[in-house]
């Protein structure tokens, strides 16, 4: 299997060899500060959309056609560009990132994805999937972006929105697919791919709370913990951002692993070995986070009897005070 | 288990969380139907604590560190750190 951080490392620098060095420069910077260097594997190299497509080619059913290892490190890097480009733009339009040359690379990296991928994906079956996972993606991001504006709009029904953000995380699977005839599986994939996608943003929602109501932007998360069944709380009136502490976060993770096990039984329909272990242990994870939670949640409510091993006096709820050390607060 | 008949609650509680659940509704009953006697004292002190755990709030982001650091990682062994952030794609800064 090839090192996707180095494959990716690599081909960046010779793409942007031809760039202005300043403007590789400004490339860089935004790599090193931005969460699209994640995408390059820095922290998370075995992500699903970089191993899916080396499971399929590891497959003889989906292997059909020339290329091997270098098919293989095309559709990554192709994969990788397209997903840079979208992120870019996304990080411009959220003012994450400062408008400039960067926008040019960003619609070069685009056209890089469709060259690549050219090479190995002539057929129009392979096209038609291409713009629309595009489209989706581009169109997704406005919507969903309207939608979290509002506190309260994002709801059930729109997290359907997170998978269609998602969709260009499906190329590479789907040049393989359509290289190899394999157009039934690729739907099963697809839907995988899409259920996968809500279940991470659902998790990634969750641990970037604090930043999205802080920029305005109420996600399926915030509105369920903020102003869902434990009550509504005004996350910018407390000592930084606060959340109520019910059942809120259990209900979240019930519902990422309700997307990760429709994503298995998806997955299960193409008999796809390594991906039904990898969504295996996603789940097996998810529900051992479950349980963590909730002793944390009774720690927490019973600080002041675990303080004092049992005894002592505890004081009244109207009293305590903010803990100074991890900032938690008793309303 | 410890032996301080209000830990045992706690401990309970943290291992079952129909009993947490219980404790909110009724803490002398559910007590009771687990065979722990508890003082007035003690008991009051549970009141005290149960009384509204929905509406306690938490720094989030503290709050799942906590949940890493003392109680993911003690129920996952050494490999805790690693399952939360292969889950997550997030590693909870280190104080």
């Amino acid at each position: 299997m090839p090192d996707l951080q180095r494959l990716i490392e690599t081909r960046l620098a010779r793409h942007l060899r031809r760039a202005p060095a300043v403007v590789a420069a400004e490339v860089y910077e935004y790599l090193a500060r931005s969460t699209a260097g994640a995408a390059a594997g820095r922290n998370n190299p075995e992500r699903f959309w970089s191993l899916l497509p080396r499971w399929l080619l590891e497959d003889a059913r989906f292997a059909a056609g020339p290329g091997g290892a270098a098919r293989l490190n095309d559709i990554l890097w192709a994969q990788y560009c397209l997903v840079l480009f979208v992120r870019i733009h996304d990080d411009l339009f959220d003012q994450q990132a400062a408008p400039g040359a960067i926008v040019f690379v960003a619609d070069q990296l685009l056209l890089e994805s469709e060259t690549t991928l050219a090479k190995h994906a002539p057929d129009h079956a392979f096209w038609r999937i291409f713009r629309a996972t595009v489209s989706t993606t581009l169109a997704g991001i406005l919507k969903a972006d309207a939608l979290q504006r509002q506190p309260g709009a994002m709801n059930a029904k729109a997290l359907r929105l997170h998978a269609e953000v998602s969709s260009i995380f499906k190329v590479g699977a789907a040049a393989i697919c359509v290289g190899a005839g394999r157009m039934r599986e690729f739907r099963h994939i697809s839907r995988c791919a899409d259920e996968l996608a809500i279940a991470e943003q659902l998790l990634d929602d969750l641990f970037d709370i604090e930043e999205d109501v802080a920029r305005g932007r109420y996600t399926f998360v915030a509105n369920q913990l903020c102003t869902g069944r434990d009550g509504a709380i005004d996350l910018h009136s407390g000592p930084g951002h606060q959340v109520p502490f019910g059942d809120g976060i259990a209900a979240v993770l019930h519902r990422a692993t309700q997307h990760v096990t429709r994503a298995r039984r998806a997955i299960d329909r193409v008999g796809l070995a390594p991906a039904m272990r990898y969504l295996d242990a996603f789940k097996r994870r998810l529900e051992q986070l479950r349980p963590a939670i909730h002793r944390a949640r009774v720690a927490h409510v019973f600080r002041d009897i675990i303080a004092t091993g049992g005894r002592g006096m505890v004081p009244s709820a109207s009293k305590r005070a903010p803990s100074a050390g991890n900032r938690h607060v008793a309303s | 288990v410890p032996d301080d008949a209000l830990l045992k609650v706690v401990f309970r509680a943290m291992k079952d969380e129909g009993f947490f659940k219980r404790l909110e509704k009724d803490p002398a009953a559910t007590v009771r139907e687990a065979g722990i006697k508890l003082s007035e004292q003690e008991l009051e002190h549970l009141r005290e604590a149960m009384k509204s755990p929905s509406t306690v709030t938490v720094y989030l982001p503290d709050f799942l560190r906590e949940v890493h650091q003392k109680h993911l990682l003690g129920g996952l062994g050494d490999d805790g750190w690693v399952s939360l952030a292969w889950v997550v794609g997030f590693k909870p800064r280190k104080d």
